[in-house]
């Protein structure tokens, strides 16, 4: 729920801001025969690679940028992504959550290892978005958009990628600039950054790995034995509708 | 010291927050100061959950996590304005005239082993909110009380850490403020100067974001349920 905000950003930006409407093509045909040409067709040859994985996982870096000038902050967490059934994020911080939306189960679980509480909520109680890219991870948002070529300073040097400029992202999705990366070695999306002037999230993905096919027990939490369950209401104390 | 002339600062810590027996949480809070106002954002792990900011008497507050938030304009009328509030939010700092012309004109008498200093804090220097508070022999502030309406009982109770030196000087290593059953610390972990133009008071309002005005019941329910104050309780927003 905490992060939901971060990692619906997080992954429109790097697996599925340029990934809709791409028609279905043999992988890997498209991706290892024909070099693309456009930059939005790069950005498309980079990600195709994860949209269609039945999962992937991967450690990462998230670098948060201090708003009021002070220096960045860096945390570490690790995330699996189930196409289609869920997606789990597992802070590494001490203390840090562990978060899981599993549409097969009907869960929405933020298990917060301070407390030594598990939160439940139904799927439906599940952040809109995350849930949509759960769904839908090629179909979240509109296929209105361009790519850019775009050097950055990323992980300490300068790498080639691209700035995504769209026109409509969808009604709750904020006016951000994307940028991606791919990792030289493999092509996959490596580093990602969101954000402005004001605030900026930048995200190492390090070491994807693409399963041949997907393994749900990868959504389990590895919870102590004694844990309290609480139920998890994200806007009932709240007027207003369902969480976003 | 924590008197003195003060420049736009910035800051960042760790918040704890207790409420009664209905659990507890923590988050990371960053925050820039600038004479008389202030702007907070809270974050939970890499996720930036809360927008908070008071420019004199004018509070905007966004709970980034739900899209809602409260702006409006702080009353005077329970002598808890937009100074008054600013003051408790950042409770080392006493650089506002206001504040010292409070503690000039506050009872001081000895107390154990430093003082203890017994005063009105209000915006106008006459009505307001009464206060208590005990510096240490050094002159280190060890607790600050606010009273509550006609002095029974106190509104809000601040205890001072031992003081540490940051870049911008030297303030408590942590605050603990105490409120209507709640208990929220702070770990203060950076203390620096800042540039003025970094503290911005409100963030781009996104699509979606439902803002509630202080005038009405909902707005005045949110930033109880977030300070944790129930509705028969004596802090008013």
């Amino acid at each position: 729920m905490k992060a939901a905000r971060l990692w619906t950003l997080v992954l429109l930006g790097a697996l599925f801001l340029c990934a809709a409407n791409v028609p279905p093509r043999p992988q890997r045909a498209r991706v290892d025969r024909v070099p693309p040409a456009s930059p939005r067709e790069q950005v498309e040859h980079m990600l195709a690679r994860l949209l269609r994985a039945p999962e992937f996982h991967s450690r990462l870096f998230i670098t948060r940028s201090d708003p009021f000038g002070g220096p960045a902050e860096r945390t570490a967490g690790r995330i699996w992504f189930l196409p289609g059934r869920g997606l789990r994020f597992r802070s590494e911080e001490r203390g840090g959550e562990d978060i899981v939306v599993d549409r097969e189960k009907g869960t929405f679980l933020v298990y917060r290892p301070s407390e030594g509480v598990l939160y439940r909520a139904e799927w439906e109680r599940a952040p809109a978005r995350m849930r949509q890219l759960i769904l839908e991870p090629e179909r979240i948002l509109d296929a209105d958009y361009r790519a850019v070529r775009e050097r950055r300073l990323a992980g300490g040097s300068w790498r080639e990628g691209y700035r995504i400029h769209r026109a409509t992202l969808g009604d709750s999705v904020p006016d951000l600039s994307v940028w991606v990366a791919p990792d030289p070695a493999t092509g996959l999306p490596r580093w990602v950054s969101a954000g402005g002037d004001e605030d900026s999230v930048e995200v190492e993905f390090r070491a994807i790995t693409i399963l041949p096919r997907s393994d749900p027990r990868d959504l389990n939490m590895d919870l102590p034995q004694r844990v309290r369950t609480e139920p998890l209401n994200p806007r009932d104390l709240l007027p207003g509708g369902e969480s976003r | 010291m924590y008197a003195a002339t003060r420049g736009a600062a910035r800051g960042a810590g760790s918040i704890s927050m207790r409420r009664g027996d209905r659990g507890r949480g923590g988050a990371r809070a960053r925050w820039g100061a600038n004479a008389e106002s202030l702007a907070v954002v809270a974050y939970v792990g890499p996720a930036r959950v809360l927008d908070a900011s008071l420019k004199a008497d004018s509070l905007f507050l966004v709970i980034r996590r739900y899209g809602m938030g409260v702006a409006g304009t702080l009353r005077d009328d329970d002598g808890v304005d937009g100074r008054v509030l600013r003051f408790v939010a950042t409770p080392w700092d006493f650089s506002a005239d206001w504040v010292r012309r409070a503690l000039q004109r506050a009872e001081i008498r000895e107390s154990g082993e430093g003082w203890r200093l017994e005063g009105t804090l209000g915006a106008d220097g006459e009505s307001g909110r009464n206060f208590v508070l005990e510096l240490s022999r050094r002159g280190e502030p060890v607790s600050l009380a606010l009273r509550g309406e006609g002095g029974h009982g106190d509104l809000i109770r601040v205890r001072y850490g031992p003081e540490r030196r940051f870049t911008a000087g030297r303030i408590p290593s942590w605050i603990e403020w105490s409120f209507s059953g709640s208990v929220v610390t702070l770990q203060v972990e950076d203390h620096a100067p800042a540039d003025p133009a970094k503290v911005r008071y409100a963030p781009p309002a996104e699509a979606g974001w439902t803002i509630l005005s202080l005038d009405e019941p909902g707005g005045r329910s949110l930033v109880r349920w977030l300070l944790g104050l129930s509705e028969g309780g004596s802090a008013k927003p």
